[in-house]
């Protein structure tokens, strides 16, 4: 069964001076499967989620979420995208559960949705002995749970999460992992790592990029075939180029 | 886009009131800690001056003069003393306020010299000093009327012309003259102040956090999330100044009382009028939309917070250069002081209060204003659609 496409990333292409961040970047993920970004640093994963997110501009190609073009409709295509960034932060005086409000607010969610989608956030993500805290005085691994819980309220068609679980111990990975176990199922994730086991258990396909362009894509076993491999980080290291 | 506007004004104001930082520069600053740190100064020094005058201040003659020491003696605002050290060391200890030498006193010379050792940096010396000027000079005068009379020569002869100084400003234009200056100087400074930490905190500040790039995915505008961003700055540039001008009007109404406490009864309502009000609220509304736009551009290029304070220090530097010029500026100023910026609006203030102001000065005000504050807000627009100053 072929599933409806939420996001359609087609020939992008984005230069910062001399370096070409990305350089023909295309692939697709369909309603309800979470799809995998693999790179290792400088790929180009977070370059391509910034112009998904209209944070940036590409220099050329095409993106459309659920349809909507990035390019000529920003702010429609920004209303279907609850987003993770790298290395995001969020307003520390405010509480956790200010902060998603705030977001949600932000995003335009009806007032009368909000508490109710807060509370059910809250009770997913195990957080609520956290939400009346100040952002500033959680742990790291609750801090990202927050920024998971910002991208969630707002309900939205597509989520990205851009290396969520970078800079958190084991289990707090495991946590976050877990977690996106549990909402995989509803929804529709563009997931970026370089964590080969996060991709191997989490994704349903996934393309591997390299220097800004795409070297492979399907699901695990495709990939692992193309590259004669017999796990995926020995089709990610014959792809990228380095192996020893 | 307006929805979009109020949606970051308010995130803004909602963040910032959460700063106790905000808190501080915004009340307790205008409020309390400028008016007291001017008037309880101001009220020191000048009560200390008061009392050096009524006093009698203690004076040591080092040569032996029994005349003047008589008229020392004499005198009931002096009293003399002996040296016991050397002059100096007796003036730093303050045993005496000012030492007298009496240099030449040849017979045969009409002239005597006489010096007055004081210490210009202590207010008793400077008393003290003018004080026995005074008696010298009129047991100068006294000799000269004795020898002229000697010659035959009345005393009525020494005069040949009378004059006074009179002040052609009424008192109350004096006391605009003095408050326009202070006032006007604390208004501009204290909306410096007042936008400064909004604006840092909701441009550079957002980056140092990581907020910044997340809050440009939410599906507003980017010429509208830096609106509400500008605007909140210019409520705070705005609101700071407003109650910093109240502040000192409030400690104005303490000290200028006791300053001026020769002239009979002072009225300070008369400075002001509905009127004038909305003038100086049209002004430093004004001025406060330039300031939030200067800041905002420069806060934006800045990748942390304390960055953003580094290069927000030589503006408000800049700003204090022209509060020491304007002392030599005249009550009625030439047209174009009122085109530079932030001097206006002191210049300004100074001259609603003194009541010299043409209707013209406000006019010129305005327009300056209004030219500055839409380049600033050029520039602070295009820092905010660039990709390299958001994300660097
Ligand atoms: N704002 C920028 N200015 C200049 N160069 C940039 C900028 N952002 C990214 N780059 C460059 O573009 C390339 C791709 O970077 P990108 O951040 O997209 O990689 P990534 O796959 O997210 O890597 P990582 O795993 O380290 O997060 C890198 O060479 C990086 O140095
Ligand atoms: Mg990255």
């Amino acid at each position: 069964m072929i599933r409806e496409v939420v996001l359609r990333v087609e020939g992008l292409r984005k230069r910062f001076g001399d370096v070409q961040a990305l350089d023909g970047i295309d692939f697709t993920c369909r309603r309800g499967e979470l799809f995998g970004l693999l790179g290792p640093n400088g790929a180009g994963k977070t370059t391509t989620i910034r112009c998904i997110c209209s944070i940036i501009k590409p220099d050329d190609g095409s993106i459309e979420v659920e349809g909507v073009s990035v390019a000529s409709n920003p702010l429609m295509a920004l209303k279907k995208i609850g987003v993770v960034l790298e290395d995001g932060g969020l307003y520390e005086r405010l509480t956790a559960e200010e902060n998603m409000k705030l977001l949600a607010q932000l995003h335009g969610v009806d007032g009368s949705l909000i508490d109710e989608r807060i509370d059910s956030i809250c009770d997913t993500l195990g957080l609520d002995e956290y939400r009346k805290r100040q952002f500033k005085k959680l742990s790291k691994g609750n801090k990202q749970k927050i920024l998971l819980g910002q991208a969630l309220v707002i309900d939205p068609p597509l989520l990205i999460l851009d290396e969520p679980t970078i800079g958190l111990d084991v289990p707090a990975q495991k946590v976050i992992r877990d977690l996106l176990g549990k909402i995989k199922k509803e929804r529709t994730i563009l997931y970026s790592t370089h964590i080969m086991s996060e991709a191997e258990e989490l994704c349903d396909r996934l393309a591997i990029i390299d220097h800004g362009r795409i070297v492979a894509q399907g699901t695990v076993a495709e990939i692992c075939r193309k590259a004669g491999a017999r796990n995926l980080e020995q089709a990610f290291l014959k792809l990228v180029g380095r192996y020893a | 886009m307006l929805k979009g506007i109020g949606l970051i004004f308010r995130k803004e104001m909602w963040t910032a009131l959460r700063e106790r930082r905000t808190l501080i520069f915004l009340f307790l600053f205008p409020l309390l800690v400028w008016p007291v740190f001017t008037v309880l100064p101001m009220l020191l020094i000048g009560g200390k001056e008061q009392r050096a005058q009524a006093q009698s201040s203690k004076v040591a003659l080092v040569s032996a003069y029994p005349e003047l020491e008589k008229e020392f003696e004499a005198s009931d605002k002096l009293q003399l003393v002996r040296l016991e050290d050397s002059a100096a060391a007796a003036l730093q200890q303050r045993k005496t306020h000012c030492v007298v030498y009496v240099d030449s006193l040849a017979s045969d010379s009409l002239v005597t010299y006489a010096r007055i050792l004081y210490d210009p940096t202590q207010t008793e010396s400077r008393a003290a000093a003018d004080k026995v000027e005074l008696v010298l000079s009129q047991y100068e005068r006294k000799i000269v009327i004795e020898r002229l009379a000697q010659q035959g020569v009345p005393e009525r002869m020494l005069k040949a012309l009378s004059y006074r100084r009179e002040n052609a400003m009424g008192q109350n234009q004096m006391l605009g003259y003095f408050l326009g200056l202070i006032i006007g100087m604390f208004v501009v400074m204290g909306s410096m102040m007042g936008s400064m930490a909004v604006v840092i905190d909701s441009t550079a500040g957002e980056k140092e956090r990581k907020t910044l790039e997340l809050l440009l995915t939410v599906p507003i505008p980017r010429r509208a999330i830096m609106m509400g961003k500008y605007l909140a700055g210019v409520t705070f540039a705005f609101i700071s100044p407003i109650l910093t001008a109240l502040g000192m009007s409030l400690a104005a109404s303490f000290v200028v009382p006791v300053l001026v406490s020769s002239g009979g009864s002072v009225d300070l309502s008369g400075l002001i009028s509905p009127g004038k009000i909305l003038i100086i609220l049209l002004v430093i509304l004004l001025m406060a939309a330039f300031i939030a736009a200067l800041q905002m551009t420069v806060a934006v290029r800045a990748h942390s917070n304390r960055q953003a304070q580094t290069y927000l220090a030589p503006l408000n530097i800049i700003v204090v250069i022209p509060i020491i010029f304007l002392q030599i500026i005249p009550a009625l100023p030439p047209n174009w002081t009122f085109f530079i910026p932030f001097v206006n609006v002191m210049l300004l203030l100074r001259g609603l209060l003194m009541d010299t102001l043409p209707g013209s000065a406000v006019l010129y005000t305005v327009a300056s204003n209004l030219v500055f504050l839409i380049l600033a807000l050029r520039f602070a627009s295009r820092s905010f659609g660039s990709e390299e100053v958001l994300l660097n």
